[in-house]
């Protein structure tokens, strides 16, 4: 039986009397949902919201309106059924409308501490929010938890994690008992033509299981047929949402179709649904290839594709490792006659390795988005704590108010609701505003945000939100409302009454709570300065290092070849030459080349070595070293020195070919005593001669993988090599441009491509500037992040130190102008003052000094060149916040200083 | 202040709506009663508030029956009207009669 939606039956419980009246309507409400539920569950559930909630309002209505309460006790003079429940409402309602009355006729106090509130919430909120769609809402997939990527180790090679070889997962696919579904994939990148411009795109080639695995149905049409993916298979292609929206306006009749890829008219079989996603290359792909490979005779080494599969259900990524580990041995056996395959499995330490698809997506961005959330936690306390003492101090001004209430019978119970009713109705103000903080500061957060933060179009304002949004308030609430309770004893209220207000200095123990919540203002507020502090003096540390070339002046771009333009290595280069000489012609560019893969963008290849004159010793690897594409004129370019030898010009790929140079990393670790110009190197398994290339110069290490890695041991080959016509051509390179202003050269840079082949688009242009920081931007957002939040801690702070010692003076103006006029200098008065403030802020700085020394670990991942108890930091952060904390004292000193003692005497 | 005796045209329609439903005069078979009948959709807010208002004036009065789990256990009542009430319709009706004598042509002839 259908089920009414229970946050409406709840309110209906809630609004509605507990009697056969309100028992019967609610059970009215939900006979009749559930016998429209049987014909439409949709409609019903939309009728029960709607008539759930006309009833709740009527109800209300009735109970505040006055007209029902004096008809109600005329009624019950009549001796008819009298209703309960409603007298608790009424006290509410009526405390409700003196909080608020109260609230009005003080508006700087409600004001203030509603803005306090309203920072404090609205950056809780929205960090909550960033948390609640990248780390816990739910991939949206069916049992998005059963999804695992397939991915290796072998740690003892210095591979921390790498993909799935086609062999490897032919055996795991026929032979596993775990896995509902598997797929594999590799991501590729191709170019679109025919009917709209040119365009790079992102794009998958995969098995079909991958979209069994993923469980999404195509939009439109289908996805591939087990021969489509065999070698040979039929050139199909799907397409994704956006790239059907924007190329084909939507087109229903797109099925069918053919579509231009690299040059090859393929159909368009299906279309995939908006936000097919699932993390890593995928999240920009536009289309997805059938793979067309035969998994069985594919070699068992080549470990560049992906894999993808669902667990069956019971099984957990744990069980399915095991599984893997024993499908190994069998594989072993198989491939024994495979010397490599077997020395790379000995050598490595090699090992499956699972993950759930919402961690591989999340990442390492789970642990500095709970940093964040930790840290917002921290100034919401402090904001909280701000509130609370100004909730003390007007309580203190409103003790005679109070002990009239207590005196004309009101119990302790009484004006502690009062004073919650107030704090409820300040914390709902506050969270209101907070909300709309949130709203409007959530599109800031996110253009800040790194843009590789998975799943960004998942972060939004819902429900969750909501109710955490509430939660926090009411907390806050109770936080803030509970210390004026403590504060205030009947007994005690009364004796103000009998010493009718006489200035006295405050005894100790009056001021204690409202030092303890100074106190741990500033202990929390350290803890986020040094923290703060830790990053971004990692951020400076990393800037200062050398990454191997100079950043400034730079301007990047892609250009990527399609095969059926550009056959062979010699059109390919023929190009790449020409294109160089008319950039390097255009006004004010210095110097131009290009590479493979340009330094902190993209990721080298690599691949086994050998090293003429050093062989390799039985059951060792070759030397593993990545491997690039450079043309004449890089290295120029990008400012990376030549330590011995020569750089690439152009006869290297015009006829003097088998010329390359290493990075000077991979030629100290070879060469360590040696000068290795002259020396051979070829990729291990070519056996020809002609496989041979001859180190002709050696060049400064770049750090290709983060400016935090180590430099790349790299080998650079021209863009043509000895087998001139069967080589590898180099369809895809980077380009670079020495230029004094990069950003105004694009344009130009288009035509000129243009020019030359109008099919042509320019994939990620960039200042090599941008993409530095790109490589350091969770750092960047992370620091920038803390930097924001500890600031807000340290105003807050400041504030609240600030409003307790002005009170403090204005409670002893009195006192203060007896000693002045007993000689007391107008030094001595503002020294007393500031002594005070900064003896608070003093206890607070070694509490919250002791606390960063626990905290700062947690940053330990993100930190660089920096101890999590770095010395530096700590004492930085500690001269800051005292100066801070003697500001804040000295303003209210200064006037405790300019006290009149005759005025101050004469008040009394 | 109201005065006792005097029916809205809305709820005469309540009341109306109980009477043809007899012993089965329930919430929901009201509602469904006047929309079907009347042409009148009804919030369940408006229509339990009428129906406490007229039990308040003595035009209706209701007995308890208990709720089987298609009402989430939840009692039921079943409403009667009562002599007052059939007293205030007629009154209702014969003011309305008495005014309309005359006024056949232009208000349309009736059944």
């Amino acid at each position: 039986m259908a089920t009414p939606p229970p946050l409406l039956s709840a309110l209906l419980r809630l609004v509605l009397s507990d009697d056969v009246t309100g028992r019967s309507i609610h059970g009215d409400l939900d006979q009749e949902f559930r016998q429209r539920a049987r014909r439409d569950p949709v409609a019903a559930a939309r009728w029960y919201r709607r008539e759930a909630l006309s009833v709740a309002g009527h109800t209300m209505a009735r109970a505040v309106s006055p007209a029902a309460r004096r008809r109600r006790h005329l009624v019950s003079r009549n001796g008819s059924k009298a209703r309960k429940g409603d007298p608790m409402l009424q006290v509410f309602l009526r405390e409700l409308r003196y909080a608020v009355r109260t609230l009005a006729r003080s508006p700087r106090f409600t004001l203030v501490a509603a803005f306090t509130l309203a920072l404090g919430i609205g950056a809780t909120s929205s960090i909550f929010s960033a948390v609640n769609g990248v780390l816990l809402r739910p991939l949206p997939y069916p049992h998005a938890e059963r999804i695992v990527g397939l991915w290796h180790g072998a740690p003892d090679l210095g591979y921390e994690q790498f993909g799935i070889s086609p062999g490897i997962f032919y055996h795991y696919q026929t032979e596993n008992q775990v896995y509902e579904a598997m797929g594999l994939f590799a991501p590729t990148q191709e170019t679109l033509t025919e009917d709209a411009a040119a365009e790079r795109v992102q794009a998958i080639a995969t098995t079909r299981g991958l979209f069994d695995v993923l469980g999404i149905a195509p939009l439109m049409g289908r996805t591939f047929t087990p021969d489509e993916t065999d070698e040979g298979g039929p050139m199909v292609v799907v397409i994704s949402h956006a790239l059907w929206q924007r190329r084909f306006g939507g087109d229903r009749e797109i099925l069918g179709r053919s579509l231009r890829v690299d040059g090859t008219p393929r159909e368009i079989i299906g279309v995939m649904p908006r936000g097919f996603d699932f993390g890593g290359a995928n999240r920009e792909a536009e289309l997805w290839l059938p793979l067309r490979m035969n998994l069985e005779t594919s070699p068992p080494g080549s470990f560049s594709f992906q894999g993808i599969a669902r667990l069956r259900p019971g099984v957990t990524p744990e069980g399915a490792v095991a599984q893997e580990e024993a499908l190994l041995q069998r594989i072993r056996e198989q491939y024994a006659d495979s010397e490599a395959f077997i020395n790379f499995l000995d050598a490595g330490g090699f090992h499956p390795i699972s993950h759930t698809l919402q961690e591989e997506m999340v990442g390492d961005m789970q642990r500095p988005l709970w940093i964040l959330l930790g840290t917002v936690g921290f100034v919401l306390l402090i904001a909280c704590a701000n509130v609370a003492n100004l909730f003390l101090v007007r309580a203190e001004g409103r003790q005679r108010e109070m002990a009239v209430r207590a005196a004309m019978g009101a119990g302790r119970g009484k004006l502690a609701s009062h004073f919650l009713v107030e704090s409820f109705v300040l914390a709902g103000v506050g969270g209101a505003a907070g909300l709309a903080v949130a709203w409007w500061g959530l599109p800031l957060l996110l253009r800040m945000a790194p843009p590789e933060l998975p799943r960004l179009d998942q972060i939004s304002m819902d429900g969750r939100v909501l109710g955490f949004t509430l939660a926090v308030t009411v907390l806050a609430a109770l936080f803030f409302g509970a210390v004026p309770i403590l504060r205030f004893r009947i007994p005690k209220l009364l004796g103000v009454l009998r010493y009718a207000g006489r200035g006295t200095t405050e005894g100790r123990e009056r001021h204690h709570l409202r030092n303890v919540l100074v106190v741990g203002q500033t202990a929390l507020a350290m803890v986020l300065l040094v923290g703060s502090g830790l990053l971004v003096k990692s951020f400076w540390e990393i800037r200062r290092i050398d990454p191997g070339f100079e950043t400034a002046d730079l301007l990047t771009f892609g250009i990527m070849l399609p095969e059926a333009d550009y056959p062979g290595p010699l059109e390919t280069a023929a190009f790449h030459t020409e294109l160089l000489d008319r950039l390097g012609a255009l006004p004010g560019v210095r110097s131009v080349g290009a590479v493979s893969s340009l330094p902190l963008a993209q990721s080298a290849s690599g691949t086994a070595h050998d090293i003429e004159g050093i062989p390799t010793a039985e059951g060792e690897l070759p030397p593993m070293f990545w491997y690039k594409y450079a043309t004449p004129g890089y290295f120029e370019t990008m400012g990376i020195a030549v330590e011995t030898g020569r750089v690439f010009r152009r006869s290297d790929h015009e006829g003097d070919y088998g010329n390359i140079l290493v990075s000077q990393a991979l030629a100290e670790r070879i060469w360590p005593d040696q000068d290795p110009m002259g020396h051979r190197i070829r990729t291990t398994g070519d056996t020809a001669e002609v496989g041979w290339n001859t180190i002709v110069g050696v060049v400064e290490s770049t750090r290709d993988h983060g400016l935090r890695e180590d430099p790349i041991e790299v080998l650079y080959y021209p863009m043509v090599g000895p087998r001139v016509e069967e080589d590898y051509a180099t369809r895809q390179l980077t380009y670079a441009i020495r230029v004094q202003n990069p950003t105004q050269l694009v344009s130009q840079v288009r035509d000129v491509v243009g020019e030359m082949d109008p099919n042509l688009p320019l994939a990620a242009i960039q200042t090599m500037d941008e993409v530095v920081s790109d490589s350091i931007v969770r750092l960047t957002f992370t620091a920038l992040a803390l930097g924001l939040a500890s600031f807000m801690a340290l105003i807050l702070g400041a504030v609240g130190l600030y409003g307790v010692l002005s009170y403090v003076v204005n409670q002893r103006t009195q006192e203060i102008g007896v000693r002045m006029a007993l000689g007391a200098q107008a030094g001595q008065v503002q020294g007393m003052v500031v002594a005070s403030g900064a003896k608070l802020a003093l206890i607070g700085l070694v509490l919250g000094m002791a606390g960063a020394g626990g905290l700062t670990r947690l940053l330990q991942g993100l930190l660089f060149g920096t101890q999590p108890l770095d010395p530096v930091t700590f004492g930085g952060m500690s001269v800051i916040l005292l100066g801070v904390g003697l500001l804040a004292s000295y303003l209210p000193a200064r006037r405790a200083a300019t006290v009149d003692p005759v005025s101050s005497m004469r008040a009394e | 202040m109201r005065r006792k005796g005097y029916l809205g045209e809305f709820e005469q329609l309540v009341l109306l709506a109980a009477l043809r439903l007899k012993e089965e005069a329930f919430g929901p078979g009201i509602a469904a009663e006047l929309e079907e009948r009347a042409g009148r959709r009804v919030s369940r807010g408006a229509l339990y508030g009428t129906l406490d208002r007229l039990e308040k004036k003595g035009f209706l009065n209701w007995t308890e029956d208990v709720g089987g789990p298609e009402r989430s256990g939840q009692p039921m009542r079943l409403f009667q009207v009562t002599k007052e009430g059939l007293a205030a319709l007629r009154a209702s009706r014969e003011a309305v009669r008495k005014l309309e004598a005359g006024l056949e042509e232009l208000l349309g002839e009736t059944r």
